[in-house]
């Protein structure tokens, strides 16, 4: 045989094989990633496939670890999960609202704003795709958004199952198991306080810029949630980190025109405040609890709240900023 | 454009078949414009310096062949020169005019020569060693010069190792772009082995490495000494994957085309001793530097303290060639101290210390890794200062815990450097663990395949990770 053709006919035979493999190992670590116990990609498969619940919150770390669902059902009485997830920004907080209104319209949404929420990021985009690609093929706002940005990884993700799971076995394994990382409808409680020295961390990002991508997709998560006349809630939750630039004025002049208000507890502090921080960026447990209280009585609808269900802060009602 | 993108697979994809198609006389044609194409994907206005340089090599190279007496010397510097002025220009300049604005600033003067606002063209000092040693060896006479220009530039430009080597000699590669290379099987799949290979070491080790790695260094102060060890092995094994993985893809590209190239690196962390690891790390330069520098300064033909010196040199100008920065001037003066400590105690190093061979041996392999780790400190680190910092953490094993970023990642890391280690322990003292995919069993060869391509698609990091080399 020519070497050509010899190379051609074991070329194919190869191509063959790796596309039999790809399917069967793939469909396989597919099954465990959607099945997952926990795990940053369990509350993203929620909320992409799942969600049925009353109150929705969105947002990044912060609101995983602020935000306890079962204070909040508790207080009201509605169902609630936490749809936070580390590290992402507006353009997955978007994504992932229009997915679940594609199939369910809750009643209450809270979006937990991040202060540097509209920075712009050089691997925003790409960090995106890679969370997001493993549900290519099961949800059309997650499809539209990788092929919006980039169309070869699209393809590839549409190719080959494995690449959309590109090195995730091991926390799938983890978390299918139910290893490590706990999380309550989402919420993930952070236990341990700050140092008594530990002090508000100032930061002077001279350089902040603000991304148009994040931006928009912010405008479409609010534009979103009111025509579907659901009661939208924007907080910032506090943090031991201040950026001299932030989203804030951004964030108020978009909410304006949709007389929304931005309601921000980032600078709630007293002598006392390490002990309800993990690290400067994130509440622990205790202060998790404050804060939802708090937010929960300050701002939801008295309808929701019944004096029959109330549970209390160490016995008393403890709004954030008496603490 | 990088050999882990898919621009480059396209590219391999379309050049590969097409050199195959063209008739003999036309295919340098085609890998000239493949190569210029390859290089513009960079910074476009950067290919005027490799022709000028290419042009003064190529008429310097004709003129030395042909001239007689002191003239072939003059024509030699004439290149020389050119050579390491646009070197000087564009990597030194700004380094030199910054150490000579320090040193006026401590006698209260200042320094009013202009920065210059440039990029570094990339791959410039690859490409500009590889073109001294041409017209260094017509000088010697070990090589014709070559008058068909376009061949000459082809020798400079050739896409595969264009950029970050290896770098090659003109008797090696030159000879092999006149001869018609055949459509050989053996040769494309040897050389598609090798770019799998390659590709592995690049995507699966070395930028799943480089996470961890950037997390630590972008941040030492904020780490413990044991977080900061852990990271300069990381460091260790980062860079040779990267590295060698370059010169694998490098090697298979110009493999499957039927060009051989000579090999970079020979499993360099089994070294026993710091001369052995020049001798297996970065082959291509370290034979630059022991033909071109080392023997024309004496090499270990002179006075025991001439020859030391020598060694400094040459581990020196080493280091400076690697960046304009003093950071790797440390790190070449490092290895010349390791060096010249090394000859200084060669007896030493061959007596059977721990009374068992293998043992002895496995001692020497783990202190001549952990000098050379301590060394790559020095090269990561972003300057001096923080290169030192990084060194006190280490030795006062400063207190913390160990940070792990992810644990995924942080897993993924230890498995893949077991992994590499494994095979290159077997490659070193049994078979070359490639050749598990020349197999005769075809059901063993094409699982060996399988598994390489899956471990690539699932376990790869595909962030566009830039090869460590291209800055240099």
């Amino acid at each position: 045989m020519k070497p050509f053709y010899k190379l051609l006919r074991n070329g194919l035979i190869i191509l063959i094989v790796l596309f039999v493999t790809d399917r069967a190992l793939g469909s396989l670590i597919e099954h465990f990633f959607f099945n997952e116990k926990q795990g940053d990609s369990a509350v993203t498969t929620h909320g992409i496939m799942n969600t049925k619940e009353d109150v929705l919150i969105f947002g990044n770390s912060r609101a995983s670890h602020h935000y306890i669902p079962a204070v909040i059902s508790e207080r009201t009485g509605l169902s609630c999960y936490n749809l936070g997830r580390d590290g992402m920004k507006m353009l997955y907080y978007e994504t992932l609202l229009k997915s679940v209104l594609s199939y369910h319209t809750p009643k209450i949404i809270i979006l937990d704003l991040n202060l540097n929420d509209f920075e712009y990021q050089l691997d925003e985009e790409q960090k995106l795709t890679a969370v997001l690609m493993p549900y290519i093929n099961k949800n059309k706002e997650v499809r539209e958004l990788i092929y919006s940005q980039n169309k070869m990884e699209f393809s590839l993700a549409n190719i080959s199952i494995l690449y959309r799971l590109n090195s995730l076995p091991m926390p799938i394994m983890q978390h299918y198991m139910g290893i490590g990382q706990k999380q309550f409808n989402g919420y993930e409680p952070l236990s341990g306080s700050m140092p008594e020295s530990a002090k508000v961390k100032y930061v002077d990002n001279t350089n902040y810029k603000e991304s148009k991508t994040q931006l928009v997709a912010f405008e479409n998560f609010v534009n979103a949630a009111k025509s579907k006349n659901i009661k939208l809630y924007v907080f910032v939750s506090p943090g031991m980190k201040i950026h001299k630039y932030n989203a804030l004025k951004t964030a108020d002049k978009i909410l304006s025109k949709y007389d929304l208000t931005c309601y921000n507890y980032s600078e709630l502090f007293n002598a006392e405040a390490h002990k309800l921080f993990y690290d400067v960026g994130h509440l622990n447990e205790i202060g998790a609890q404050a804060f939802t209280d708090s937010v929960i009585v300050d701002h939801f609808p008295q309808k929701y709240l019944s004096a029959d269900n109330l549970i209390l802060f160490n016995g008393n009602k403890l709004p954030l900023s008496r603490l | 454009m990088l050999f882990n993108s898919l621009h480059f697979f396209f590219f391999f994809l379309v050049v590969t078949p097409a050199f195959f198609l063209l008739p003999h006389k036309h295919r340098w044609k085609l890998l000239l414009a493949a190569s210029c194409y390859f290089y513009m994907t960079f910074v476009p206005v950067y290919i005027l310096i490799l022709g000028f340089t290419i042009i003064i090599d190529y008429f310097a190279g004709i003129l030395i062949e042909r001239s007689k007496g002191k003239s072939r010397k003059h024509f030699l510097i004439l290149s020389l020169v050119a050579n390491i002025g646009v070197l000087a220009v564009f990597k030194y300049y700004n380094f030199l005019n910054d150490n000579l604005s320090f040193l006026l600033g401590n006698f209260g003067y200042q320094n009013h020569v202009p920065y210059l606002n440039i990029l570094l063209p990339i791959g410039l000092s690859f490409h500009t060693f590889q073109a001294m040693s041409y017209t260094i060896e017509v000088y010697r006479g070990h090589q014709k010069a070559e008058k068909h220009f376009g061949i000459y530039s082809l020798y400079v430009m050739f896409y595969p190792q264009l950029v970050a080597g290896p770098i090659e000699r003109p008797q090696n590669i030159l000879h092999q772009f006149h001869t018609k290379q055949y459509f050989n099987y053996t040769n494309v799949t040897e050389g598609l082995k090798l770019i799998a290979w390659g590709l592995f070491k690049k995507v699966v080790i070395a930028d799943r490495l480089s996470i961890y790695v950037d997390a630590v260094y972008n941040n030492a102060d904020q780490h413990s000494g044991i977080t900061l060890i852990v990271a300069t092995v990381f460091f260790a094994f980062q860079i040779y994957c990267d590295f060698s993985g370059y010169s694998d893809i490098a090697i298979g590209c110009a493999r499957v085309m039927g060009y051989n190239l000579m090999i970079n690196f020979r499993r360099p962390y089994l070294a026993g001793s710091i001369k052995e690891f020049w001798s297996r790390w970065h082959i291509s330069l370290s034979t630059w530097f022991r033909d071109y520098l080392y023997f024309p300064l004496g090499g270990s033909k002179v006075p025991i303290p001439r020859w030391y010196l020598n060694l400094f040199i040459v581990f020196m100008v080493s280091g400076l060639w690697h960046g304009a920065n003093w950071t790797f001037i440390i790190w070449g003066a490092l290895h010349g101290v390791y060096q010249i400590f090394s000859v200084s105690f060669k007896k030493l190093n061959e007596k059977n210390i721990l009374g068992y061979r293998p043992l002895t041996n496995a001692f020497h392999v783990l202190v001549t890794f952990t000098l050379v780790s301590f060394a790559w400190i020095f090269f990561r680190a972003n300057n001096v200062h923080e290169a030192f910092a990084i060194c006190k953490s280490i030795f006062t094993l400063k207190p913390g815990g160990l940070f792990i970023g992810t644990p995924e990642g942080f897993v993924y890391a230890i498995i893949w450097i077991l992994f590499l280690l494994v095979v290159e322990y077997i490659t070193e003292y049994y078979s070359d663990v490639v050749k598990v995919f020349s197999s005769p069993n075809r059901v063993v060869r094409y699982a060996g395949y399988t598994v390489i391509v899956l471990f690539i698609i699932l376990f790869g990091v595909f962030n566009g990770g830039q090869f460590i080399y291209f800055q240099f």
